[in-house]
């Protein structure tokens, strides 16, 4: 595919950090940013989050790349939890956070007083035309994470009435309802679905009027990748991938997958048709929901809804596990879901590069963390070792998979 | 103690008509017309929307004008030029909850008052207060997931009224998309888009599941229409029998509004309801009557009502029990996590500790995923290559011995002294 792009404009590449292990995949396999949580006020409760020594020790792991760190503070809270706000920014003052992502009023009033910290206003605060971005403007925020329903060309249009940053998702689940407009954990099961509580009702199958089978709430996953160009001509600042409860191998693929296509385009304003495959390719074997463009292109309608089942059945890669430590002759790989000594694995790198192992052809290659016996299989929660297979491209942090 | 104002959703003059034999002060009444257009429920065309404004006006109420969808850029240039092409004059104030719809009625008509919908999140004073000083705002209307304590506090902190539902549907979720159209009830699927955006398009449906865990997600009512579709809480919301409790905390309005009641609005029932809610705001006495009344009318409709926040609001106390907080990491005193255990034999620890080392004599408190706790001394530590050491710092591996019950995801954090005075293994 040979489109121009006639600026020198690139969008970020922001990708999620559920914990220390997903932020050092992402940014090890080229984010530009990555937004975290502390323990309290994010809207993913039931992921690991950082603790304030952790935020510190993401924020210097993060320097050496130029990465950013947004930290995410989007729930609705209520008094008590805003109570707790300016102490929690005190405690976070000098970890060299570069925005935080708020989507209540009182939230981000509180911010702007207690900080000198820019305000990005979440996709919860469902932000959706050129007027309410020049009222959040007011109120002081400092870029606009717009909600799902906006095109790429209407984001366009709110960047230039309102002189603000935009971002906009690119890859991910996708709620039903207007972001932040959904309460059905809370009266169904008493859980705040806007702080952290959503119970994902809208994946249930459900009968309306007695037809059964119906996954009629549930949406497909957004995918954009093609639609890159579009991101380059309307001068988006930020492409968001969603996922912070998803894994490393998902938070680095898809950080990978989008920065080679965005740096592909801004360096030659083109990508080919075989690299587009490729990145799709690679997209389809993360797994997923049937893709769609979501409202990037037009309002989200018609095809929209996944209607049939859960997950695709698509063939995936399955993560397997992390490099912990390299030396010149062995790695040794955290192993996050088993496998055998006669299965084929590979090696992700952080740029170009993927080493491919038929273990069945190396005999005694898979052996225990302390090297001291060979093994026929690697369990889950256990730390093995194999060869060096490639110095180049095995490095500590590389992430493990294997075809399912 | 000001009088609460009482507020109507309302689809057609007859709904007014209902209320006609009531002795409605006209101080204390407004009512809330929504056009097709404009309004997620409203049902009135242009016409006849200017007629029941004029009408209510010349009969000493208030009709407010409710423009509460949410929009993205060309729904808002549609509907900002509908606006533009009407006589606003015979509206006392409009209704929005887009910001944008406020942004715009604000720069446009600087003098026109605006009621703010507040009832998606917004549950605290700061926020709340902020919207409630924005210019022209007359009102702010709150969510009912706000409990009472709070509600008390937010009726004095706001610089305007405030208004809370008080009978009718629970809103659960509103999405821009048809969803209906696109299942394969009966003759509905394959509608066009222009079909589904004209103000006529309506379909309803009743959404029942028996996914494992799914209690509370029956009769569901489904309702799209040209703005998406809307799921409707099966029981309706009352806070009609704290009525008295809400006008001595001084609260500005209450709301009766029907209009995304999906069967409910032909009936008669409907009337008795709209009747008794009116006849709240009369004496003392028609006002129990009215409590009772409406009661009776539930009973005989075979319907339930809740008003599951206002007492009190715990809905981030059992989602803290999605995740295992013993293996929640705390900063202080954390040393690092075991990746692997090998019975009999080793466990694996990552040393994650900042700023200082592990070593050789250190008591150490591994807490496990099922919430056991072992204090043990290092006696001995050896390196991935099992050499013995002395010490590790950050980002080192070291193996000790085996520990009964320590598993991987065990954390390890620096034993207090009073544990290790107290210590033997403590399992």
């Amino acid at each position: 595919m040979q489109i121009k792009s006639n600026s020198s404009f690139r969008p970020e590449v922001l990708a999620p950090a559920g914990n220390m292990e997903k932020l050092k995949a992402a940014i090890s396999y080229g984010a530009d940013a990555v937004y975290l949580a502390g323990q309290k006020f994010g809207l993913r409760s039931a992921a690991d989050n950082f603790t304030i020594d952790e935020l510190f020790e993401a924020s210097d792991f993060a320097k050496p790349f130029g990465a950013k760190l947004y930290l995410v503070l989007n729930s609705f809270p209520h008094e008590s939890d805003l109570a707790m706000l300016p102490s929690f920014l005190e405690d976070i003052r000098d970890v060299g956070i570069h925005a935080v992502i708020a989507s209540d009023l009182g939230m981000i009033r509180t911010v702007l007083e207690h900080s000198i910290i820019p305000v990005h206003l979440s996709t919860q605060a469902s932000c959706l035309n050129v007027e309410s971005g020049i009222f959040w403007k007011s109120v002081g925020v400092s870029r606009l994470i717009l909600g799902r329903e906006v095109t790429i060309e209407d984001a366009g249009k709110i960047k230039k009435a309102t002189g603000l940053e935009v971002e906009l998702f690119i890859h991910g689940s996708m709620c039903m309802a207007y972001s932040g407009n959904c309460t059905i954990s809370n009266f169904t099961k008493g859980r705040d679905s806007n702080r952290g509580g959503c119970a994902q009702s809208c994946r249930f199958n459900y009968s309306l009027d007695g037809v059964s089978n119906q996954y009629f709430m549930s949406s497909k996953d957004l995918q954009g990748i093609d639609l890159i160009p579009e991101f380059f001509k309307h001068e988006i600042d930020s492409v968001k991938i969603e996922g912070r409860m998803r894994s490393a191998l998902y938070a680095g693929v898809l950080s990978k997958v989008y920065k080679e296509a965005i740096q592909a385009y801004s360096k030659s304003g083109a990508f080919t048709e075989k690299q587009l495959q490729e990145w799709m390719r690679e997209l389809s074997y993360v797994p997923h929901r049937d893709y769609f463009s979501g409202s990037l292109k037009s309002s989200a309608d018609q095809e929209s809804t996944l209607n049939k089942g859960k997950f695709d059945e698509e063939p995936h890669f399955e993560f397997i596990g992390a490099i912990k430590k390299v030396t010149e002759k062995d790695v040794l790989v955290e192993v996050k879901s088993g496998f055998k000594n006669n299965q084929c694995i590979e090696f992700v790198g952080f740029n170009d590069g993927i080493v491919q192992i038929d273990l069945n052809q190396h005999a005694g290659a898979l052996r225990s963390s302390l090297g001291t016996k060979e093994l026929v299989e690697a369990k889950s929660s256990s730390l093995v070792r194999l060869p060096n297979f490639n110095p180049e491209i095995l490095k500590e942090g590389v992430l493990v998979r294997r075809v399912v | 103690m000001s009088l609460i104002k009482a507020v109507f959703g309302i689809n057609s003059l007859q709904e007014f008509g209902l209320l006609e034999k009531i002795e409605l002060s006209t101080a204390r009444a407004e009512f809330l017309l929504g056009h097709r257009e404009l309004s997620r429920f409203g049902k009135w065309d242009t016409d006849a929307l200017i007629h029941a404004a004029k009408t209510l006006k010349e009969k000493g109420h208030r009709a407010i004008l409710d423009w509460d969808i949410l929009m993205d850029e060309d729904v808002l240039k549609r509907a900002s030029q509908f606006i533009q092409s009407i006589d606003l004059r015979v509206f006392s104030a409009v209704r929005v909850q887009d910001v944008g719809a406020y942004q715009f009625i604000s720069s446009k008509y600087p003098d026109l008052p605006i009621q703010f919908i507040l009832e998606t999140g917004n549950h605290n004073i700061k926020g709340i207060q902020y919207y409630s000083k924005l210019k022209n705002v007359e009102r702010v209307v709150v969510s009912i997931e706000i409990p009472k304590v709070q509600l008390e506090k937010v009726i004095q902190e706001s610089a305007v009224p405030v208004e809370v539902l008080g009978l009718g549907p629970i809103l659960l979720l509103y999405t821009p998309r048809h969803l209906l159209s696109q299942t394969p009830i009966s003759s509905i699927q394959n509608k066009s888009w222009f079909e589904m955006q004209s103000s006529q398009h309506e379909i309803k449906a009743i959404a029942n599941t028996e996914e494992p865990g799914s209690a509370g997600h029956s009769g569901l009512r489904v309702l799209e229409n040209m703005h998406g579709t809307f799921l409707i809480h099966s029981r309706d919301y009352s806070l009609v029998p704290k009525f008295h409790e809400l006008q001595s905390l001084s609260l500005g309005a209450f709301r009766f509004d029907y209009r995304s009641g999906i069967e409910l609005n032909e009936t008669k029932e409907f009337g008795e309801l709209i009747q008794s809610f009116a006849k709240l705001f009369e004496s003392s006495e028609n006002s129990i009557h009215a409590i009772s009344a409406i009661e009776k009318t539930y009973e005989k409709l075979n319907r339930k009502t809740l008003h599951c926040f206002y007492q009190t609001n715990a809905t981030d106390v059992l989602f803290k029990k999605l995740k295992n907080t013993k293996i929640l990491r705390t900063d202080y005193m954390f040393v690092g996590e075991v990746l692997e255990m090998e019975k009999g034999s080793h466990c694996l620890v990552d040393v994650q500790v900042q700023d200082k080392t592990i070593k050789i004599g250190d008591v150490l408190k591994f807490i496990t995923p099922e919430g056991k706790v072992r204090i043990e001394k290092l006696e001995k530590i050896k390196n991935i290559d099992g050499q013995e050491i002395h010490e590790a710092k950050k980002g080192e591996l070291v193996v000790v011995p085996y520990m009964k019950y320590v598993a991987p995801r065990t954390m390890v954090y620096f034993a207090a002294s009073e544990e290790i005075s107290n210590a033997e293994s403590l399992v």
